[in-house]
């Protein structure tokens, strides 16, 4: 189908499902009138004046495949029954690799067994011929540079090969073998000067191809495959199936990589007059279970636009279109097909990264370091001269500090009572009339929803003064509304005026609540004291 | 100016001169339509080619003599325009009907001529011409009128026509409107 401005200009029904269409120059004769090449399985057509002009059939295969064109047809000739031929063809799909058979040959393979045999019926007895398939085809000026000059097609098959087409003389001009089945293809220069070829291999592989170098170099290995592929002067771009829009040079290091918001489609350059290095790129998000398209507009790694479209977009093309103005023409899933153009005043900024928005925002976080000065530089060789030393002090001072906040911890734990927001109730009482004492205490939960576990209870006390024979009384748990009892016996060694002993409950390791218990001042006097003390705190829940 | 001056003046019999803006897009249609208003003697038979940068054409309809600024419609020359704003008593905007896809495009470029400081402060007759008539797909005045908002101009005087520039097919009645306001304006 052939657009004019708005409305349809022109149908032409075409043999097969097309893989590739270019517009083309193909002489030199005025007025400059393009024709239309369209890639039909493995023709080219080319179309001038909404008619038929000329096409291209590709070469049949030779070299290497010729053997097993060979044997395969020797299979189809000999007609065995369905099932011997399914299984002669599936050796000889191991054997050689499923894609260098003929295209009967994997259809059959392919398909479901009972459909075989009418398969056969009807196109057995044609003949097997090996058909090349072209997958990609992009074009490149012929002999001098500028608009409207002459054009040759670049078109490369499923079978690893690639041949430059002349639309002049009509004829193959060169054929290369190359290292996979190319998705996606760029090329710059001049066809008879120089030039050179960025392609994309089926494997995620992306290779540069130029003239007269027989060696084609691999740039790249990419970390997930490519969706499509673009050259920005001396960089090229390239979207990813993992949401990636990535640049590298012509080298094929890696300059910069966004994360993309949603699954990329497509991707164009805009021509260096309009903006240097701007990208648009057509992503594909699902919001709230809804599909819409979005398409950015990048300045470098810079996001300057973003435009929503309300179906997902499947493919789009950007140029002058008409009467030179620049066209965004996208066609969304459901068969719609819109066109944007650019206004004439549109700003590009100045890819600054400044201002910018989304993705890019994590690289312009710029670090404060200050400048190296006399100090620093003085300390940096301190440092290097007396390294020991300085470890041996640090390691000292920092002993110290565990120290300090050792005895400040244990000081906070003897003078003031700890009570962690558990609602756990601790009564204690000492019995008896020394030197041999009886330290009575209930423990009582009185959340009423909550279960303590691991509950340990110690004590805190002068080891000259007393030993206690039960220092460390483990509570498997304590259920609400229960009463735990625990005593424990204590041994007064010196008879000392005032004293006391801290109780201290933990949890695991942290102490969440704690009680001083004062002693009977006078133990020989056999008076007994009794000790109440609730630590209660209000529950949080 | 002296009595007998407005007098004459007030009579239409002195020659007044009006310099014109012709604007719109590439392929609207401007130069054709200028060559159909020249003299018979000083026409381009032949076919008229993509203006480069501008043209100055002079035209005379009763008795004003027109200097017309045919500027180039192309994407590139647009900027041009601009500098022309300041001294003109008014303006042709040529508009190919049939072109129903940059009719986004021309809304803009009228968007920015009538936000000009420059047009901002005056007050200059617009003529719009629908040209291309003759073709099949083309839009009528009304289509184009609504399409473009002409209707929040208020404080210019404007008129919209339709035209076959290579007929000449309704240019008199556009340009009669055009120099009628241009004669209103001097008295
Ligand atoms: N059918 C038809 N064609 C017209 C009409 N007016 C102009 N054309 C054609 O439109 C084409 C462009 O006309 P130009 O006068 O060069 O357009 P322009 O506006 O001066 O273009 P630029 O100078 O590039 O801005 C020519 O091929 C004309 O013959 C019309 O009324 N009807
Ligand atoms: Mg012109």
């Amino acid at each position: 189908m052939i657009f004019k401005g708005s409305s349809l200009f022109a149908e032409t029904i075409l043999p097969e499902i097309p893989s590739a269409v270019t517009t083309i120059y193909t002489d030199s004769n005025e007025p400059r009138i393009p024709a239309i090449a369209v890639a039909c399985g493995s023709q080219v057509l080319v179309y001038r004046n909404v008619r038929p002009y000329f096409k291209f059939t590709l070469p049949l295969l030779e070299n290497g495949d010729t053997e097993s064109t060979s044997v395969e047809t020797d299979i189809w000739r000999q007609k065995s029954d369905t099932q011997q031929l399914v299984q002669l063809l599936e050796e000889l799909s191991i054997e050689y690799g499923f894609s260098r058979l003929s295209s009967p040959s994997q259809k059959l393979l392919a398909m479901n067994p009972e459909e075989r045999e009418n398969f056969l019926k009807m196109f057995g007895h044609l003949q097997i011929k090996k058909q090349v398939t072209i997958t990609c085809m992009t074009k490149i000026s012929k002999m001098m540079e500028g608009e409207k000059v002459v054009e040759c097609l670049i078109v490369a098959t499923e079978s690893s090969d690639l041949f430059v087409l002349d639309p002049e003389t009509f004829s193959v001009t060169e054929q290369r073998k190359i290292p996979g089945v190319v998705t996606h293809m760029v090329a710059q220069g001049i066809y008879i000067v120089d030039y050179f070829l960025i392609f994309s291999v089926r494997c995620g592989a992306v290779y540069k191809l130029k003239r007269d170098e027989q060696e084609i170099k691999c740039l790249t290995n990419l970390s997930s495959l490519p969706i499509d592929l673009a050259l920005d002067f001396d960089r090229f771009v390239i979207i990813n199936m993992d949401s990636t829009f990535q640049s590298y040079n012509l080298k094929g290091s890696k300059e910069w990589s966004i994360l993309l918001d949603g699954i990329p489609t497509a991707l164009s350059v805009m021509p260096p007059y309009i903006s240097e290095s701007t990208f648009i790129i057509a992503c594909n998000t699902t919001k709230k279970e809804i599909i819409e398209g979005v398409v950015y507009i990048y300045k470098g790694t810079e996001l300057l636009h973003k435009l929503h479209v309300q179906e997902p977009i499947q493919t789009f093309i950007y140029g002058p279109y008409g009467f030179g103005e620049q066209a965004f023409i996208f066609n969304t899933t459901n068969g719609g097909l819109s066109i944007k153009l650019l206004k004439r005043t549109a700003q590009f900024g100045s890819g600054d990264k400044c201002a910018t928005l989304g993705s890019s925002l994590q690289q312009n976080i710029k670090l404060l370091i200050p400048k190296k000065s006399k100090i620093f530089v003085e300390q940096t060789l301190r440092e290097r001269e007396q390294c020991k030393n300085m470890y041996a002090w640090f390691q000292k001072s920092w002993q110290g500090m565990k120290i300090l906040t050792c005895e400040s911890y244990l000081n906070a734990l003897q003078n003031s009572t700890v009570s962690d927001n558990s609602g756990l109730k601790l009564t204690a009482q000492i019995l008896g009339l020394g030197p041999r004492l009886k330290l009575e205490a209930q423990l009582e939960n009185i959340c009423t929803d909550e279960l303590m576990t691991d509950v340990s209870v110690t004590f805190l006390y002068d080891s000259e003064v007393y030993s206690i024979e039960n220092a460390y009384i483990n509570i498997p748990f304590v259920i609400p509304n229960y009463e735990y009892k625990f005593a424990t016996f204590i041994n007064c060694c010196l008879n000392i005026s005032e004293s006391h002993i801290n109780i201290i409950v933990c949890h695991k390791n942290k102490v969440i609540l704690s009680a001083i218990v004062n002693m009977p001042s006078e133990i020989n006097s056999g008076n007994t004291s009794f000790v109440l003390l609730t630590a209660v705190v209000p529950q949080t829940q | 100016m002296g009595l007998l001056d407005k007098l004459i003046g007030a009579f239409g019999l002195k020659k007044k001169e009006a310099r014109i803006l012709v604007l719109g897009l590439n392929n609207s249609g401007k130069s054709t339509l200028l060559n159909q208003l020249k003299n018979e003697d000083s026409k381009i038979i032949s076919e008229v080619v993509p203006t480069v940068g501008f043209n100055v054409e002079k035209f005379k309809n009763q008795n004003v003599g027109f200097t017309a600024f045919d500027m180039s419609g192309q994407g590139r020359y647009r900027e041009l325009w601009e500098n022309y704003y300041k001294d003109c008593e008014g303006i042709i905007f040529v508009i190919d009907s049939s072109d129903k896809l940059r009719l986004a495009v021309v809304k803009d470029e009228l968007d920015l001529l009538i936000q000009h400081p420059d047009i901002v402060a005056k007050c200059i007759p617009i003529l719009f011409l629908a040209n291309k008539k003759d073709l099949r797909d083309g839009m009528s005045s009304i289509k184009i009128a609504s399409s473009l908002h002409l209707e929040r101009i208020q404080d210019k005087p404007w008129h919209i026509c339709t035209t076959n520039a290579l007929s000449g097919e309704g240019l008199q009645e556009g340009i009669q409107w055009l120099t009628q306001q241009i004669c209103d304006k001097f008295k």
